[in-house]
C-alpha cells in the first residue's frame, strides 16, 4: 500500500516539474492498480436484498 | 472567470489537504490504525488533488476534470463499501466517530461533494479562455501545492511502518 502511496507522489513530483501528461498517465494507472487492491480486500461478498 | 476557477480548483486541494491531515492527526494522536479500505479512500483522495493541482499548474482542462472524477467514482465506491459494511444494527463502526459520524462516512461525503463541486466548475468553465501558456502561480497555489506532496509524503512513512510495501492486514 505505502508502494501506491509512494506512486502518487512521484505523478505529484512529475506535474510539478511539468510532465503533464506523464503524471496523468500516472495517476490513471494509481487508480486502476488502487482497484486491483480494493478486490484483493473484498473477501466476503455482501449479500443485499434490494 | 479563469483566475476565479483556478482559486476553487486550489480550494479543493486546500480541503483535502485538510480533510487528510485530520484523517492523519486521528491516526496520531488518537492511535487510530487505519484500515486498507481507509488508505484507499486517502489514495482517492490524493489522486483527485493531483487533478486539481494540473488544473492549477497547466491551465483549465476537462480532462482533468474527467479524471477528479473518476477518482471520486472509485473512493466513493471504496467509501459505500465500507459503510455498507458496518450498516446494518448489531454491526459495530469502525474507529472513533469524527461529529458523530464514522471517517469513512465523511470520506463518503467528501467525494460527493467534490463530485458536485467539480459539476458546477465545468459550468463555469470556457473553452475560449484556454491558453496553452502554464500560468504563473501565487503564493497560495505554491503553499497547497507543497503541503499536497508533504502529506503524501507523509502518508508514505506511516503507511510503510504499518504495512510495509505490500498490501495491509485486514
Amino acid at each position: 500500500m505505502a508502494l501506491l502511496f509512494l506512486l502518487f507522489t512521484i505523478a505529484i513530483m512529475f506535474a510539478w516539474t511539468g510532465y503533464r501528461r506523464t503524471a496523468l498517465v500516472l495517476v490513471l494507472i494509481n487508480l486502476f492498480l488502487c482497484l486491483a487492491m480494493f478486490a484483493y480486500h473484498v473477501t466476503d461478498k455482501l449479500n443485499i436484498l434490494l | 472567470m479563469t483566475k476565479i476557477e483556478r482559486f476553487l480548483n486550489t480550494l479543493g486541494i486546500a480541503v483535502i489537504c485538510s480533510v487528510l491531515l485530520s484523517a492523519f492527526s486521528v491516526e496520531l494522536f488518537l492511535q487510530e490504525v487505519p484500515c486498507p479500505l481507509c488508505m484507499l479512500q486517502r489514495l482517492c483522495m490524493i489522486s483527485a488533488a493531483i487533478a486539481l493541482m494540473l488544473n492549477v499548474k497547466f491551465g483549465i482542462k476537462p480532462a482533468y476534470y474527467g479524471l477528479v472524477l473518476i477518482s471520486c467514482l472509485v473512493g466513493g465506491t471504496v467509501a459505500l463499501r465500507q459503510i455498507s459494511l458496518h450498516v446494518c444494527p448489531g454491526f459495530p463502526t469502525f474507529g472513533i466517530p469524527v461529529l458523530g459520524l464514522s471517517l469513512y462516512t465523511w470520506s463518503f461525503l467528501v467525494f460527493v461533494c467534490l463530485t458536485l463541486a467539480v459539476a458546477v466548475l465545468l459550468f463555469m468553465y470556457n473553452p475560449k479562455e484556454d491558453s496553452e501558456m502554464p500560468p504563473t502561480l501565487n503564493r497560495f497555489e505554491i503553499g497547497t501545492l507543497v503541503l499536497l506532496f508533504l502529506v503524501s509524503a507523509a502518508n508514505i512513512l506511516t503507511t510503510f511502518y504499518h504495512c510495509g510495501l505490500g498490501p495491509c492486514h485486514d
